[in-house]
């Protein structure tokens, strides 16, 4: 488990290991500690938008003892040392893209010398936990919606640009996600999960006809 | 003692949901007088509220204008690392407040000549214009040289300084340090892009570059 402090140096060591100015958007747990909804996680999530910038923050980690894994079919690099996990993900995050609208709806910037890490969005953390099949996550996201002040309508657009994007259904795994975040008495308005209905009978019927 | 031990510590629990659920209930900007309002209750009680939920990390206290305290509650408890970033070292030394879009931290201490150089970059005409500010605390010219050198604008960072001589009192810059930021070889000559005032000839004249301000706005430094 790496706490914020942990993560904070870990970040410092990185951005001063790299020679360029180097951006990437932490997601996951590492960003819910950025906001104090989390006290540790499990590992450190950062996506990065080139491969030449992920290849470096990666070579720097390496140089410094971390043991590193490649997943081809994810396309994601896991380093590890000492129970410290950092995934790095290359624009994709497991069925999910990195959209540009997610970059810009960044609520937090820190910059680690030339590391800049983006903190995700509330909303972008909420929609990311839905890629992976972990029960923690339905508790992170638990938290993350009464912690903060989510904004619906951001996560149905942009649910709708992932659909448009990956041309899959992806708002289907959002909706049983949601219905299990529900299911531990989270409160999250009818109206949405009434609009997710909505999309998914859409995707469906999209799907028939293609 | 054991006993004790265990039966305050479940107090402890009870208090910091308790105290959690009212943050939750109070998320946002408030003040003393807001916080009485929602919660139905009275001054004294509210600032006893403050004080607990301020004392378990929900609040953070600030002064609003007319020097009000504001108190930003938020139910996560955040814990701030690394460095003030541009936003809030202008918002420190400047008259002029701006909001930042996102909460910047950094982890190597920002300087007010770095804070200059990164205002210009932001290329946000009231980012630089609340930045005019920050040439009043320039104490190190050759570092804010050095930086303007860096992200090339120097003959930009010259014309703000002589634009901020004229609402306030700004050391004056090194000698040296002037003719070298007048002989830099510059193409861009917009601080703002496509925004040119004819407010201020001399300075444009001077160090060929547009001056994206008024007369009108470098008048609110003196309001």
């Amino acid at each position: 488990m790496t706490g914020l402090e942990e993560q904070a140096a870990l970040l410092k060591f990185i951005g001063s290991s790299l020679k360029k100015k180097t951006e990437c958007l932490v997601i996951g747990g590492s960003a819910m500690m950025f906001y104090g909804i989390k006290n540790t996680t499990k590992d450190i999530d950062m996506v990065f938008s080139s491969e030449k910038e992920r290849k470096d923050a990666a070579l720097a980690l390496e140089n410094a003892g971390f043991y590193k894994k490649y997943f081809k079919d994810k396309d994601i690099f896991l380093l590890e040392r000492n129970g410290m996990k950092i995934d790095m993900f290359l624009k994709k995050i497991f069925k999910f893209f990195l959209s540009n609208s997610m970059m810009e709806r960044k609520k937090e910037v820190h910059e680690f010398g030339n590391l800049t890490a983006m903190i995700a969005s509330p909303e972008d953390i909420v929609l990311l936990k839905c890629a992976t099949d972990r029960e923690g996550d339905r508790i992170d996201a638990k938290n993350i919606i009464e912690k903060s002040d989510i904004n619906w309508g951001i996560i149905l657009e942009e649910i709708k640009w992932q659909n448009r994007n990956s041309g899959k259904a992806l708002s289907m795994f959002l909706y049983d996600f949601l219905l299990d975040v529900k299911s531990l008495k989270t409160d999250i308005p009818d109206k949405i999960m009434k609009e997710l209905r909505a999309i998914n009978k859409e995707e469906i019927e999209k799907l028939r006809k293609s | 003692m054991f006993t004790s031990f265990v039966m305050r510590e479940k107090k402890d629990v009870k208090e910091d949901a308790k105290f959690e659920k009212m943050a939750r209930e109070l998320n946002g900007l408030n003040t003393v007088s807001s916080v009485c309002k929602k919660l139905g209750i009275q001054k004294k009680t509210a600032i006893n509220y403050i004080y607990e939920m301020k004392k378990r990390g929900f609040v953070k206290a600030s002064r609003g204008s007319g020097k009000i305290r504001m108190y930003s509650i938020s139910p996560a408890r955040k814990k701030e690392l690394g460095y003030p970033g541009l936003y809030d070292i202008i918002n420190e030394h400047s008259p002029l407040k701006i909001t930042s879009p996102f909460n910047h931290r950094v982890y190597e201490e920002m300087t007010v000549e770095e804070a200059i150089v990164r205002a210009l970059e932001t290329k946000d005409f009231r980012v630089i214009l609340a930045s005019l500010a920050l040439f009043r605390h320039v104490r190190n010219w050759p570092r804010l040289y050095g930086f303007a050198k860096e992200k090339d604008v120097r003959r930009q960072v010259g014309a703000l300084y002589d634009l901020s001589r004229k609402v306030m009192k700004a050391k004056r810059m090194d000698r040296r340090i002037e003719n070298n930021l007048l002989a830099a070889r510059q193409k861009d000559k917009f601080i703002v892009p496509g925004i040119s005032a004819k407010d201020f000839p001399e300075i444009s004249r001077k160090w060929n570059i547009c001056v994206p301000f008024t007369k009108g706005d470098i008048k609110r430094f003196k309001e």
